[in-house]
């Protein structure tokens, strides 16, 4: 029966409720791997890419954990938020220290949540008091909107949170509660608009590893930069969430459909579903978002239109999220264009080699770079982007004779679909050719190219960091982190990533439609995110646009809330 | 005989009078934040050519850590002079009977004398500055705010950078490596020290925020202690509060750091009267 208060169609999995999140998992093999190794000892990094079921299977975990008593102690946090802290790396010395005191505080108030929830069994006493537990969330809640309150109880704080005395609280829950061990699952850790916090994140993570105790953190795919003391596979294995094995996926993607949608409302065929099984490229939230826009395209008759419409939606929308570092990471501006450049140049290789393959059995969704003797750091900087941004799949290498490597990446298929790269020359569209065609072995070898032969000169030049003149001389900067000119001895100016982020026109939010960004712009004082964010009475100002009522102003904020949290995630 | 393995020595005539001839000290016009920051801006200008000198990364280390042991140097000098409350801290302490006699003879300024009393000082680590705070001023280290005490032992990291580069042209060694960390550093003993950049830029950022750190606390610390002190009567008027209040400001308003409107006196004055409940 469909309950009415349910969202059926949410994609994120933080705003779903641990109902729902036990309910519509779908457990395959490969979920179960996963499932065991979170729950098991050792500390793990669960690598994958924004959608792909990070937050849903730490999610699960710890409902599990926390509901049979033979599993360990779960303590579950996310640190989506940390992007608030960031203005303090321009405004405070001890930002590192303040952001360090949060990560440890924001893992007390999550044992604090275990413990209630524990505790309708068998009450625990009072572990730490209800004077220190109130200091503790005033802090986390004043950083998490970029403010530090310099009294004695936040400086107490700085003074007294610390690794050890956060062990023996969780020793003290663990013996309790009868646990022989315990999970801290961190959640959200990809840190990646501040490298400074991600190295000291990466340092805690080691130092919380201790006997009977292991954390695990989710991390975006091309992370490598895990500080100069953690050693991933020695201190922290990586286990990858992001798959694009065709026969498993499509049997799990097909199951959340029937999970989420039930399949007596999927009036999707059977071989459209395939497709777009396909096309969302190994990612769940993609796929479920792909669904939701196919059922609610009613209106077109056409099996195709409705079909080219999603993918030309959906690719729209991979391009402008890739497009999107250009405004958080401002000195890869040109590395970002170029690697588009790069990804359309791989896009036509393959679309052509399907083309020649069209009347053979095999397809080529493989493409090979050819590995140089000397790393060029902005390069591999490119393909992580690319990465990062679900755009590439990463193979890994292989060699083709001596001193012959290749880098071997997939690009999303969606845009391989959308170039027509597997209708076997054919102008019309036929699903079941198409995919006859995807569902071909693949060709023994990648399209193996040099990335220089993919780019024109122009292209290569601007494989650099866009890096701004000093304000004082107009020199140009020597370094991306620079911090004084060299030229005149001025400090640098270097805004804060949070801070450019409220700077951006309520016109260029994706999410909005044109009529509603309008009625902002024209009826209210509203002009940027940080116009709406930071607002006393944000809701009363938005329904100063005539026809924004309640529900449209409430779901415009949630939505730029939304917006911000993608944006600096 | 006596046994010569390599050249003989030539005669060399060195006046160090000579070094110090024509080349007076800005010191007495700028405060000690300005001092610093015209001293730091020396070094950042030599940074562009650390890629082709590496040599020069070394002097920039040496030359940033100097800029800051020069501003506590001053700094606490002419605290010693106007407050009365360090000046009593002061009493007991030993003076070099040389630096009476100069102060009597050729400079005959009481600053001459108060800066002898630091003769004997060093600024170049966290334990010799918390000590001199301590022990000219009256302030204890647990009364410092937590950013500043980070930013010290940051400083603490630089200082023992410039350890190696003073006494072992670079080199790094056991009692550094131990200080600066042994667990990541005992493989770079016997390395030499390369300082690029990068390098440059953080270590005079943390010098930097030291002194903005110190400065800011400073000036907050003796201004309230002379309030609770009853050194001075305060009218809550600037007009008559003027020139005690101004002493303060002065040493440690910056002509670069305090150039913004809600740095002006008159600015600061009214904060002060706020937080001292004379709205």
């Amino acid at each position: 029966m469909i309950d009415q208060n349910i969202n059926y169609w949410e994609e994120r999995a933080d705003y779903i409720k641990d109902q729902q999140i036990d309910d519509w998992t779908v457990e395959t093999d490969d979920f179960k791997d996963l499932y065991k190794l979170i729950v098991a000892p050792g500390a793990k990094m669960i690598a994958g890419p924004r959608g792909t079921g990070k937050t849903h299977l730490m999610r699960y975990a710890y409902n599990q954990c926390i509901s049979d008593k033979n599993k360990p102690l779960p303590v579950y946090v996310t640190y989506g938020k940390y992007y608030s802290l960031e203005p303090f790396l321009t405004t405070k010395a001890n930002a590192k220290k303040i952001f360090h005191t949060w990560v440890l505080i924001k893992l007390v108030l999550g044992l604090q949540h275990s413990i209630k929830k524990l505790s309708s069994d068998k009450a625990m006493p009072i572990w730490i008091k209800d004077e220190e537990l109130n200091g503790f969330k005033k802090f986390s809640k004043n950083a998490e909107k970029g403010h530090y309150a310099e009294n004695d109880i936040s400086e107490d704080i700085l003074r007294t949170i610390h690794i050890e005395w956060l062990h023996n609280h969780i020793r003290k829950c663990m013996d309790f509660f009868k646990r022989k061990r315990c999970i801290l699952l961190l959640d959200d850790a990809a840190l990646t608009l501040t490298p400074e916090y991600l190295t000291e994140f990466f340092d805690i993570f080691r130092n919380l590893i201790a006997r009977n105790i292991s954390p695990k953190a989710s991390v975006y795919p091309g992370t490598t930069d895990y500080g100069p003391r953690l050693h991933l596979g020695h201190d922290a294995k990586l286990a990858n969430v992001w798959k694009i094995d065709f026969e498993n996926k499509k049997d799990l993607l097909h199951e959340i459909a029937r999970k989420r949608f039930q399949s007596e409302k999927l009036d999707i065929p059977e071989n459209i579903l395939n497709l777009l099984t396909i096309a969302s490229f190994g990612i769940p939230r993609t796929f479920i978002n792909m669904i939701n826009d196919y059922l609610s395209e009613k209106n077109i008759n056409s099996q195709q239109k409705r079909f080219n419409k999603i993918i030309e939606t959906h690719s729209d929308y991979l391009r402008t999220e890739y497009r999107s570092i250009k405004k958080k990471l401002t000195q890869y501006g040109s590395i970002i264009d170029v690697g588009e450049k790069l990804f359309d140049s791989v896009i036509n290789i393959l679309s052509e080699a399907n083309n020649k393959l069209s009347d053979k059995n095999t397809k080529q969704i493989y493409i090979g770079f050819e590995k140089s003797n000397r790393a060029n750091i902005l390069e591999e900087r490119m393909l992580r982007f690319l990465i990062e941004a679900g755009l590439f799949y990463p193979k890994g290498e292989v060699s083709h004779g001596k001193n012959r490597k290749y880098v071997r990446f997939i690009p999303h298929l969606l845009f391989l679909m959308q170039q027509r790269a597997f209708s076997a020359k054919s102008r019309g569209f036929n699903p079941d050719n198409i995919l006859e065609f995807i569902n071909r072995k693949n060709t023994k070898h990648p399209e193996r190219k040099k990335i220089q032969t993919l780019l024109d000169d122009e292209d290569i030049s601007s494989i650099k960091l866009d890096l701004p003149l000093c304000s004082n001389c107009s020199h140009e900067r020597l370094s991306e982190s620079q911090k004084f000119c060299h030229n005149c001895g001025t400090e640098l100016i270097n805004e804060s990533k949070y801070q450019e982020c409220m700077k951006i026109s309520i016109n260029e939010l994706p999410i909005l439609t044109k009529w509603r960004k309008n009625k902002i712009l024209e009826e209210t004082d509203i002009k940027t995110i940080g116009d709406l964010l930071h607002h006393s009475t944000p809701a009363s100002e938005l329904r100063k646009g005539k026809g924004i009522g309640e529900i449209k102003s409430e779901d415009i904020y949630k939505k730029t809330l939304s917006y911000v949290k993608e944006f600096l995630s | 005989m006596f046994l010569e393995i390599n050249h003989s020595a030539s005669s060399v005539s060195f006046d160090t009078k000579s070094c110090f001839e024509n080349s007076p000290s800005v010191r007495e016009e700028l405060s000690p934040i300005d001092l610093y920051w015209k001293n730091i801006q020396v070094m950042n200008k030599l940074m562009g050519g650390v890629v082709e000198n590496p040599i020069l990364g070394l002097l920039i280390l040496l030359g940033s850590v100097s800029a800051v042991e020069s501003y506590f140097r001053t700094l606490i000098c002419k605290i010693i002079v106007i407050d009365k409350e360090a000046e009593k801290k002061c009493l007991n302490h030993s003076l070099a009977y040389g630096a009476v006699l100069t102060s009597i003879q050729h400079s005959k300024k009481i600053e001459d004398v108060a800066e002898a009393l630091l003769e004997g000082c060093s600024f170049a680590s966290k334990k010799n500055i918390l000590e001199s705070l301590k022990n000219f001023i009256g302030i204890n280290k647990g009364q410092l705010p937590n950013e500043l005490t980070s930013t010290l032992e940051d400083f603490e990291k630089v200082c023992h950078l410039r350890h190696c580069a003073v006494h072992r042209f670079g080199v790094l060694g056991t009692k550094n490596a131990i200080s600066l960390d042994f667990e990541t550093h005992s493989v770079e003993v016997g390395n030499s020290l390369q300082i690029g950049v990068d390098e440059i830029d953080n270590i005079v950022a943390i010098c930097t925020n030291v002194i903005k750190l110190t400065n800011n606390y400073l000036f907050d610390f003796l201004i309230k202690r002379m309030v609770k002190s009853n050194h001075f009567n305060w009218k809550w008027d600037l007009r008559s509060d003027k020139t005690q209040f101004l002493k303060y400001y002065n040493l440690f308003y910056s002509d670069h750091f305090s150039n913004n409107e809600r740095y002006k006196a008159k600015q600061i004055y009214n904060q002060f009267r706020r937080a001292e409940g004379n709205v």
